[in-house]
């Protein structure tokens, strides 16, 4: 694996290692308040750092970055800042421990494994229009 | 009563007139001095260097910053600028504070592709104004850079600029420079202080035929640069690092770090002097930029200088006269320096003097009108020539030398702005804040490479090919012009004195 991303309070750092590519930064939707103007952030051509960001959207980027390969592990911020600053891989650690999770490809999404079905909150709006509940058919008569 | 307050300002008028006249005296002083440096053989020999006094082995690497706010406009050129420098070794850091689609152009994927790298650090707010962002891009610099290299987003460095300026340093001190793979490099047994920053020259271009504001800028700054900065390197004097196209040692900036001022460049300038640097400037390194265009925009740009300037100047001001660390020559300029944007109070009560000593017709006794005319043309003609000195150096004096009479017209509307702003940075306990200068990414004239590198021959070779030598195409083509402004030049200078010898002798 070649990509990585760590979650250290309300930062997330986002990296690649092996000359691989960032995710592109334009497909994280300004709504979930990351990369926007409004956080600071930073990006070099390895890491992409989004600080002071709020929960949800921290939580709907992870799935994004499950979905794109991306996998968690848990390495030292100072790490991270240095190989923002360098962009020198020997610093990382060898052995990342990776936190492991069940990802589902893409491809095998269903209705109920689907990550959009298990984000608690969506970014969906509630619908604001009442149900109507449907009325009982009467039984037919003979 | 009225009699008293004539002669009042009579004296006032007078006192002022005299002041004025140590600047006007300063600038035929330095046409003079540009003529002679600029093409003659002195100047061969210290600008030379060429291509083949640089050893390419040693790259040292060279950070760039480039400090943005809203600069939807002219943000992707500027980064296009950098990564098509011809210098090997190099990082891009842009320090962002923008809130517009700037930001859209920062997360371009395009940037990511190829070296040299390109890091981006977008803050949420301006504390620090641009002296903060900057202070973000030295933060997350990568440690091993050596040089920094600052370009604001309006401008367009040419290819070569990183190179030159890498060349530059060696020339002015070598030992700036890594020496551990050139053994025969000894260390600097110089008496000369160190370098901590080349400065080079901010050519505003871009835009200058959009309307008369802009030719008047054009023309004012081809002045500062090409005569003023010239005669003050010359001389051994102190020269300010000016906001963008400069090269600083990276080692004293992480030392002496970026000030929150609203001239954060100026105010550098002067605690590196007070450490003991010093600053070289070269007329060699240009990079084109583009010019606000309206009175407006001038004045609130103009202002902004204005406070943070003197503001800066109140601050340090005994601090750089008492330091030791100062040769008598950078303290004189500094003294020549420090009131530079009082004098725009200074016109308008030096004007309103002399309307009310011309009112109430009361003079001293030695009081000649002959004199005071003297002064008046000297003080007056003084920036217009040399502005036009600083164009035909360039070679542009045909094209743009209605820009010098565009000139005297700014200075009078933008007198009571700069005058203002320079007596609340006198007087404020704290600066105002950042009044910002929009750029419109507009070019009306391109700047070929061609023309700047015929120019570089030029000022390089010291006029040996004659057919790159400046020359003025229009009515005056058959006349020695660099003859013609030296003579015009020592005439307006000595005129006052003359005068004022002729009248004493005469009584």
């Amino acid at each position: 694996m070649t990509r990585f991303y760590t979650i250290n309070e309300n930062s997330i750092y986002i990296y690649t290692t092996a000359g691989h590519s960032l995710i592109d930064l334009h497909a994280i939707p300004d709504g979930l308040g990351l990369f926007s103007a409004e956080v600071p952030w930073r990006l070099s051509p390895w890491v992409a750092v989004s600080e002071e960001a709020p929960e949800e959207g921290l939580r709907i980027l992870e799935m994004l970055l499950k979905a794109e390969g991306y996998q968690r592990v848990e390495v030292d911020r100072r790490i991270l800042e240095e190989y923002f600053v360098r962009g020198d891989e020997r610093i990382l650690p060898p052995q990342a421990p990776v936190i492991v999770e069940e990802v589902v490809p893409v491809h095998q999404w269903t209705l109920d494994n689907r990550p959009s079905a298990q984000a608690k909150p969506t970014l969906r709006r509630p619908s604001r229009r009442r149900r109507v509940p449907k009325p009982t058919p009467l039984p037919k008569t003979a | 009563m009225g009699s008293t307050i004539g002669l009042v300002s009579s004296f006032a008028a007078l006192t002022f007139g005299l002041f004025f006249f140590v600047y006007a005296a300063k600038y035929y002083a330095s046409i003079l001095i540009a003529l002679v440096t600029l093409g003659g053989k002195k100047q061969r020999a210290d600008e030379g260097g060429g291509e083949g006094a640089y050893d390419w082995r040693d790259t040292p690497l060279v950070s760039i910053h480039l400090p943005f706010y809203n600069e939807v406009n002219v943000a992707r050129r500027v980064i296009q600028a950098c990564l098509a420098q011809d210098y090997p070794n190099l990082e891009i850091l842009v320090a962002d504070d923008s809130r517009d689609d700037t930001i859209k152009i920062l997360k371009d994927p395009v940037w990511r592709r190829r070296p040299p790298v390109v890091k981006f650090i977008h803050r949420r707010d301006r504390s620090g104004f641009k002296g903060g962002a900057l202070s973000e891009a030295l933060r997350f610099m990568d440690p091993r850079a050596e040089f920094v290299v600052v370009f604001d987003a309006d401008f367009i460095p040419p290819p070569d600029t990183v190179r030159k300026f890498i060349q530059r340093f060696r020339e002015e001190d070598p030992t700036s420079l890594r020496t551990d793979f050139l053994p025969d490099l000894q260390p600097a047994t110089s008496p000369r202080k160190p370098v901590a920053a080349v400065q080079g020259y901010q050519l505003h271009y871009l835009n200058k035929s959009e309307n008369w504001v802009t030719r008047g800028v054009r023309a004012e700054f081809s002045g500062s640069y090409m005569v003023e900065r010239v005669a003050e390197e010359r001389l051994g004097a102190m020269k300010m690092i000016s906001g963008s196209v400069f090269m600083l040692r990276a080692d004293v900036l992480r030392e002496l770090k970026w000030g929150d001022s609203i001239t954060e460049d100026w105010e550098l300038t002067l605690r590196l002097y007070r450490e003991g640097y010093r600053v070289s400037y070269t007329p060699l390194i240009q990079a084109p930029a583009e010019m606000p265009t309206t009175i407006k925009a001038l004045a609130k740009q103009r202002m902004r200088w204005a406070e943070g300037h003197t503001h800066a100047v109140r601050k340090h001001f005994v601090g750089v006269l008492s330091s030791t660390k100062l040769t008598a020559a950078e303290k004189l300029e500094f003294l020549y320096f420090a009131p530079y944007y009082l004098q725009s109070a200074m016109l308008l009560a030096g004007s309103a003097f002399w309307l009310l000593a011309e009112v109430n017709h009361r003079y001293p006794w030695f009081w000649q009108p002959t004199f005071g005319w003297s002064l008046l043309v000297s003080n007056l003609l003084a920036a217009p020539l040399m502005c036009l000195a600083g164009l035909w150096l360039e070679g542009d004096l045909r094209a743009d030398y209605q820009g010098a009479f565009g000139l005297i017209a700014l200075t009078y509307i933008l007198a009571p702005y700069q005058g203002y702003a320079a007596l609340r940075g006198l007087l404020e306990r704290e600066e105002g804040g950042w009044i910002r200068t929009l750029k419109t990414g507009s070019i009306t004239d391109r700047f070929l490479s061609i023309k700047l590198r015929g120019l570089m021959r030029w000022l390089t070779l010291g006029g040996r090919l004659s057919r790159f030598s400046p020359r003025f195409e229009g009515p005056l083509v058959n006349l020695p012009v660099r003859a013609l402004l030296a003579a015009a030049s020592l005439a307006l200078l000595m005129l006052p004195p003359a005068v004022a010898l002729v009248l004493v002798i005469h009584r």
